[in-house]
């Protein structure tokens, strides 16, 4: 879809000073940024020291395919008085789908997503990377969690042990 | 979109991310797991020993145990025992699956009595209780008057609501009821609704309503399924619905009073089971509908008798036909879509397996099927015709070249092919 040249653009400025021209259509996916437009509307240049720019870049992507998808959707309705539901259903599954591509990462860009996301208050984006996690934690037993987290065991042996041995309920296996 | 894992850059690979995630996140993540796997994490590391205690959802689902209840219940008792008491358990979820006549269940029962109360004690705004097999559980009166619950499910086989003190239930915050093959053996199910001020949605699944009538005046969403009745009849109102799911008998036992408001259904008939002082035309009752979805199992005569007496469905936009038969489907529901002026899209699942409708009565439909009958299927205004399908069979074939005559008939009428990847 053609954009209008009169859309505001805003720049976001990355912790490591690299800069992003965005619309403020996809800037206002992150509610922090909208809050930030709506105390100040002729705002342009935000800083943003909390996200590095690969991770930022990564921020807008999914911003920016969320609000093309939103946009296409609301183009059809507008187009036929109503949306058709098929069309709509198939819609979600090839946004789905492209999430789930999105979230082909390394777990250490996963975290990154995770702080950026709620520290920007992309819903979207904090809902998919928390599932992600989830999703890697899931059916793991412990070891397996620290192995594919580099999560750093500084229990010695005997205070695991100790733990195992007063939570025995937890560490039950089942026949 | 790049297939290969986006990495970092290697120095970072030494620290530890997930850890170093403020507490809230990392419970955020938790709150996703089963509670056995909630309760593990706290060997990972000093970091993680007790952030097991603080996370505000939990679900106990006894297939994690495969089965073993004991098991499972010891489980349930200690990990709440242990739990950080000051915090919320802002949903709690027990699934016990795998539950038999045979099995002695009573002490498992007792115990989750006080698993209710616990949760009821801690703030709940996602409640869910299902018990597979036959359930006896005592709900404690608290959960009916909890002030913070939103969302309540409860699933219990056989379960008798037998009586409650309206005056002992008040849910302010409920908006999603959804019950699960529980025995209505009550006759003010109508004053625990009114109790419930901002309800929304309410689902009954598999109940047995055997109580008079009950109406729900801030319900916009309704779905009933497979319900059944005692002999008498049951009359439900529901004059702020606007979506409405039934599936089902239509059974003139239950009279669903008019819903004026209602745009939005699926309805899904296995049967009309008539009786002689009433019919149930549950059709009829939709005149203001913009969007129907229906699936019928029932014999084509009964189906035919019954869309004849369907009203004209002038708010009409959007039409599902589920299991359409491309043979005989255009003759059965000529008559219905004559009733719908407005049509603009209209959306044909074809039927998978046989039709009852004999071979011969096929063949002679397939020789007969001309223009002309198509003609009578077709309306106005139509600018799509979609067939969704689960697999291109001969049945999607025949079906878009009988579409075909329809383009013929009307003007820019788009016909498109749609996979059902569901």
């Amino acid at each position: 879809m053609a954009r209008s040249s009169t859309e505001n653009m805003i720049t976001l400025m990355s912790s490591d000073g690299e800069e992003f021209m965005v619309t403020e259509k996809v800037a206002r996916e992150c509610t922090t940024i909208r809050n930030m437009l709506e105390d100040d509307c002729v705002i342009t240049n935000i800083p943003l020291p909390n996200v590095t720019s690969d991770i930022l870049s990564m921020v807008i992507e999914y911003c920016m395919e969320h609000v093309a998808a939103a946009e296409k959707a609301a183009a059809e309705t507008a187009e036929k008085g109503s949306s058709s539901a098929p069309a709509a259903a198939k819609a979600n599954k090839d946004l789905e789908e492209w999430d789930k591509a999105f979230m082909n990462v390394d777990v250490y860009t996963l975290c990154d997503l995770i702080l950026a996301a709620n520290y920007l208050n992309v819903s979207g984006l904090l809902d998919l990377t928390i599932q992600t996690a989830a999703n890697l934690i899931k059916g793991k037993s412990p070891e397996q969690i620290r192995k594919t987290f580099h999560i750093q065991n500084d229990l010695s042996l005997e205070e695991e042990e100790k733990i195992r041995s007063q939570t025995p309920w937890a560490f039950e296996k089942s026949e | 979109m790049e297939t290969a894992p986006r990495m970092k850059k290697i120095e970072t690979e030494t620290s530890d991310s997930l850890s170093s995630l403020p507490d809230e996140l990392i419970v955020s993540i938790l709150s996703l797991l089963p509670a056995k796997e909630v309760a593990r994490t706290c060997v990972l590391s000093k970091r993680w020993r007790n952030l097991w205690n603080i996370v505000p959802s939990l679900c106990f689902d006894s297939r994690d145990w495969d089965g073993d209840l004991e098991k499972f219940a010891a489980f349930v008792c200690k990990f709440l025992h242990k739990r950080d008491a000051a915090t919320d358990t802002h949903i709690f979820r027990i699934l016990c699956h795998g539950m038999y006549i045979n099995d002695n269940l009573d002490p498992i029962y007792s115990e989750a009595t006080k698993w209710v109360t616990y949760a009821v004690e801690h703030n709940p705004r996602i409640l869910e209780l299902s018990f597979s097999g036959c359930c006896s559980l005592h709900i404690p009166d608290c959960l009916f008057t909890c002030k913070t619950l939103e969302n309540l499910k409860l699933k219990m086989r056989g379960w008798d609501l037998l009586e409650l003190k309206s005056s002992a239930v008040l849910l302010p915050r409920l908006t999603n009821l959804n019950l699960n093959r529980i025995n209505f053996n009550i006759d003010n199910f109508d004053e625990f609704l009114s109790r419930c001020p901002i309800l929304k949605d309410l689902s009954m699944e598999y109940c047995a309503l055997n109580m008079p009538k009950f109406s729900c005046h801030s319900v916009k969403r309704l779905q009933i399924h497979y319900p059944r009745t005692s002999d008498e009849t049951l009359s439900i109102s529901a004059p702020c619905v606007e979506n409405l799911v039934f599936n089902g008998d239509m059974d003139s036992r239950i009279i669903l009073k008019d819903m004026p408001m209602v745009t939005q259904a699926i309805i899904t008939v296995h049967s009309f089971v008539k009786r002689e002082e009433y019919n149930c035309h549950l059709l009829s009752r939709l005149n203001g509908i913009n969007s129907l979805d229906i699936s019928s199992f029932c014999s084509k005569e009964m189906l035919q008798e019954e869309l004849q007496k369907c009203p004209i469905f002038h708010s009409l936009k959007f039409l599902f036909l589920h299991e359409f038969c491309p043979y005989c489907g255009f003759d059965t529901w000529s008559s219905f879509i004559k009733n719908c002026p407005n049509l603009e899209e209209l959306y044909l699942v074809p039927l998978e397996g046989p039709c009852e409708v004999d071979h011969e009565e096929h063949r002679r439909a397939k020789e007969h099927q001309n223009s002309e009958q198509i003609e009578r299927f077709s309306c106005k205004g139509l600018k799509t015709v979609g067939i969704v399908y689960r697999r291109l069979s001969y049945s999607v074939h025949h079906l878009v070249e009988r579409l075909k005559y329809m383009t013929k008939v009307i003007k820019g009428l788009q016909i498109v092919l749609l996979e059902d990847r569901a």
